[in-house]
């Protein structure tokens, strides 16, 4: 392992990701930040504080979506140039992005759907609105209220499936074969749906509610931050995890996982700590790896550049870098 | 060895579990490979056994250090276990 870069951005990291080699960090307070061999390069892009990043993968990849306090939603490509792609006037608190070009944001109870023409249509749900995703088909999107998850098909903006439960979420997200819905919420647990059957399931033993997760490569692998250690649940099968227990990683006695970043070809997966370690970790169960150690306090955010050998990491003080893979 | 006598017992002797085959194996092949001059199969039966014996005091301390290496090995190797198999952690998928 080695530090390519370190950089302080000023203020807590929300979201790390890779344009190119050059590692981009976006800022609570509205910064994005790039080191490149000509130096440093910030670019502000909300007035007031982000509430929500997306980035994108594939041919947009090195593109930001981000939403904020100033109720805009701006786009910033491979070239660094901010353009806005929507403006509310209230602050818009969810964003999802499909790999077409389609996104959603949120706003209050309303949900926005902008397709890649760049029409925009509106729908007004029952509360306010706290999570949103598309699933990986592209033909639905998941929308989390309170105490109910809708998913809607985006040609018709029907409501195909309705599911109450008690609970208020925090994110949604479809399993990579877009078999399995999973929701994690305020509480200590994760629910869970197999939208085939809608049979739903629960995945328990948190001993506080999961604020970070990653799929792996392959789909097979859902790894979540779980106290002093992160836990992987299995979705190979045809149940998912139902009925069986999961696999945990980089277990710590003095310090709490953070957050989780799966590798994007192995079965690894880069932990960040709240004290700033960073380990790399196999599923297979080898002892784990040191990353590097960060000054910064906890490691919100971990992104791994698509060869896998770099690793993308940001810092709740804004301390962000980046770490070559030898 | 001496450890079955429980000296604030008031020389009552208590109960403990015998060393396992696989705890003696491991310390025995962990002691093959420290440097040094291998201890005699004697000194082995003295050390597990649970009557008290004389054995050469560099023995014991190559045969204690080994133990401990073997004993924290197989503790982290049943950690690792548990944890791969999430028996002990907690963590389990009810459906519903």
């Amino acid at each position: 392992m080695r530090w390519i870069s370190q950089l302080d951005i000023g203020s807590a990291c929300l979201s790390a990701m890779f344009n190119g080699e050059h590692a981009k960090f976006v800022s609570l307070d509205g910064l994005l930040v790039t080191l490149t061999e000509l130096g440093r390069c910030e670019c502000p892009l909300h007035d007031g504080d982000i509430l929500a990043t997306v980035d994108l993968a594939g041919p947009m990849g090195g593109t930001v979506l981000t939403a904020g306090e100033d109720g805009n939603v701006m786009m910033t490509g491979q070239q660094n140039a901010p353009e806005q792609l929507a403006s509310v006037g209230r602050w818009v608190s969810c964003l999802a992005a499909q790999p077409e070009g389609a996104i959603a944001y949120a706003s209050g109870r309303n949900v926005y759907l902008r397709d890649s023409s760049a029409s925009v249509r509106r729908m007004q749900m029952s509360g306010p609105v706290q999570a949103l995703a598309f699933n990986h088909q592209g033909d639905q999107l998941a929308i989390g209220l309170f105490d109910r998850l809708l998913v809607c098909q985006l040609s018709t903006l029907e409501i195909t499936i309705e599911i109450e439960w008690k609970g208020v979420p925090t994110r949604v997200a479809f399993s990579p074969d877009d078999r399995f819905l999973i929701v994690a919420c305020r509480d200590a647990l994760l629910y869970g749906w197999r939208l085939d059957s809608q049979r739903r399931f629960r995945m328990l033993g948190y001993s506080r509610p999961v604020s970070a997760w990653s799929w792996s490569a392959d789909g097979e692998w859902l790894v979540t931050d779980a106290g002093a250690q992160a836990v992987m649940w299995p979705f190979d099968g045809q149940d998912g995890p139902m009925g069986r227990v999961p696999v945990t990683l980089g277990e710590r006695p003095t310090s709490e996982v953070s957050t989780v970043e799966c590798h994007p070809s192995r079965h690894w997966v880069a932990l960040g700590y709240a004290d700033g370690l960073m380990l790399l970790q196999s599923a297979e169960g080898d002892a784990p790896k040191v990353l590097g150690r960060s000054t910064g306090g906890p490691v919100t955010c971990l992104r791994w550049h698509e060869n896998g050998e770099l690793l993308a990491y940001g810092t709740e003080n804004g301390q962000c870098g980046t770490i070559a893979i030898a | 060895m001496c450890a079955d006598f429980d000296f604030e017992g008031q020389g009552t002797f208590r109960r403990i579990p015998p060393p396992t085959e696989q705890l003696i194996d491991r310390s025995r092949e962990v002691e093959s490979k420290l440097p040094g001059t291998p201890v005699p199969d004697d000194a082995w039966r003295v050390f597990f056994s649970v009557s008290c014996g004389v054995m050469d005091m560099g023995h014991f301390t190559r045969m204690f250090e080994a133990r401990r290496i073997a004993l924290s090995y197989m503790a982290v190797q049943r950690a690792r276990f548990a944890r791969r198999h999430g028996s002990a952690t907690g963590f389990r998928c009810v459906a519903d």
